[in-house]
């Protein structure tokens, strides 16, 4: 890759969008060229100071009652269709509930709001949703444990430990090179009925995370982040909360 | 299935809730437009919360904020704040920029603000979208209504000129 190909590509490397192989080439030539390598620090540093708190606006709470108030209004007024109409009619302790259910919502937001800031997630979700749109789940397409670990060779910094979990109902499906943290990370694709499991590892850095597999849910997506054997592990999913932890406690157990 | 269309409501946009106001505050660069902006897109979400077709709820949703908020702006101001970013006054392209010079803005958040509300709004709104809510390209392109390849070019722009604001002047206080 010579520094014009790098350039055109440089903005969706720094935004995690080019496939494996074109990420590869890139990695090799910011390596090799300081003027291209220069230049992506620069991206970074801007984005570093991007994405300082602060410069996300949050809703104010005047807001927020205002567009309850209205979503309730609306649900009372508005013509709706006959059967949710005679719903609504039916009591007013529909709409007592509606209310309530909104409040927990509300609520369980509230609560969710921390991660919303944390970058880490949301590049975890980014790669998640982009291994399965757009059609780029796996690079190495095999249920043989013997085959995905030895793929990685060569393309990563260290060895990723490739389990099979079929026995537990998490048959593995292959292996792709992701990008996280601006490092390439492996990411393993488990099933589990007809949902997909994104497991991203890589080395543990300093800063020990609890070998204690624990959940976060993220718009949608639950996250179970854990680390063993000096890996940080960080299992993605649209399975539900219980399942995710169970392939999390599998893997680290066998 | 027929979904019940306040129930989607909670589902799809009221998580999204922040990330919309936020959109329009930095479409609109005040809290009032902003507020009245999202107020009316979440009334249009209520009513189109039916027509989703499952997907992205967010980008379903921030799409509908970013439409409405352009929209009460023509309204309302007479005018889609069309402004040119002047590559002469601002300099152009240098891509040996020091980091650390950039970084050193990190100290100063209402420089950051004042160089990002300065950038024209299409490169503003792909730039926020990308560095501030975390979208992707593919999202980015689908809530903006454009290409993906123009989604590319615009942060790269943006991304330039924001380099060029954040580092073509030293620190000069907090002037307006």
């Amino acid at each position: 890759m010579n520094c014009t190909q790098a350039q055109a590509l440089l903005h969706p490397h720094h935004d995690g969008e080019l496939d494996a192989a074109n990420t590869l080439q890139m990695e090799q030539h910011l390596a090799d060229c300081p003027q291209c390598g220069g230049a992506l620090r620069t991206l970074e540093a801007m984005r570093a100071v991007l994405r300082q708190e602060g410069l996300r606006y949050q809703a104010p709470p005047t807001l927020r009652q205002a567009v309850l108030k209205a979503a309730q209004e609306a649900a009372k007024t508005k013509p709706a269709p006959a059967a949710l109409r005679t719903r609504w009619q039916l009591t007013s302790v529909a709409v007592a509930s509606l209310a309530a259910g909104v409040l927990a919502t509300l609520f369980l937001f509230h609560l969710q709001s921390n991660n919303k800031g944390n970058p880490l997630l949301a590049e975890l979700t980014s790669s998640h949703v982009r291994s399965l749109m757009a059609g780029h789940l796996t690079d190495v397409l095999s249920s043989d444990r013997h085959t995905v670990k030895p793929w990685f060779d060569g393309k990563l910094d260290f060895a990723p430990p490739v389990k099979d979990l079929a026995d537990a109902g998490f048959p593995l499906i292959g292996g792709r090179l992701d990008y996280l943290t601006g490092r390439p990370v492996a990411a393993l694709v488990y099933g589990r009925k007809k949902h997909l499991i994104n497991l991203f590892v890589w080395p543990a850095d300093s800063t020990p995370a609890s070998s204690v597999p624990s959940v976060t849910e993220h718009m949608g997506y639950h996250y179970v982040q854990w680390q063993a054997g000096g890996m940080a592990l960080w299992a993605v999913s649209d399975l539900n909360e219980a399942e995710l932890l169970e392939f999390a406690h599998r893997w680290t157990a066998q | 299935m027929t979904p019940d269309p306040s129930a989607s409501y909670d589902h799809l946009v009221l998580p999204h809730l922040d990330a919309a106001y936020s959109l329009a505050r930095w479409l609109t660069g005040n809290d009032s437009d902003a507020q009245d902006a999202t107020q009316e897109a979440c009334l249009r979400a209520l009513k189109f919360a039916g027509g989703f077709r499952g997907g992205n709820a967010r980008s379903w949703f921030l799409k509908i904020v970013r439409h409405t908020t352009w929209t009460w702006l023509k309204r309302n101001r007479g005018h889609h704040e069309e402004v040119e970013f002047d590559e002469e006054l601002h300099g152009g392209e240098d891509l040996s920029t020091n980091p650390e010079t950039i970084l050193m803005r990190q100290a100063d958040i209402n420089a950051v603000r004042q160089a990002l509300e300065s950038l024209p709004p299409e490169f503003r709104e792909a730039m926020i979208l990308r560095e501030i809510e975390g979208c992707s390209y593919k999202e980015i392109a689908e809530i903006a209504d454009v290409p993906l390849g123009t989604v590319m070019s615009r942060l790269a722009r943006g991304r330039q000129q924001l380099q060029t604001l954040l580092t073509a002047h030293p620190q000069t206080g907090g002037s307006p």
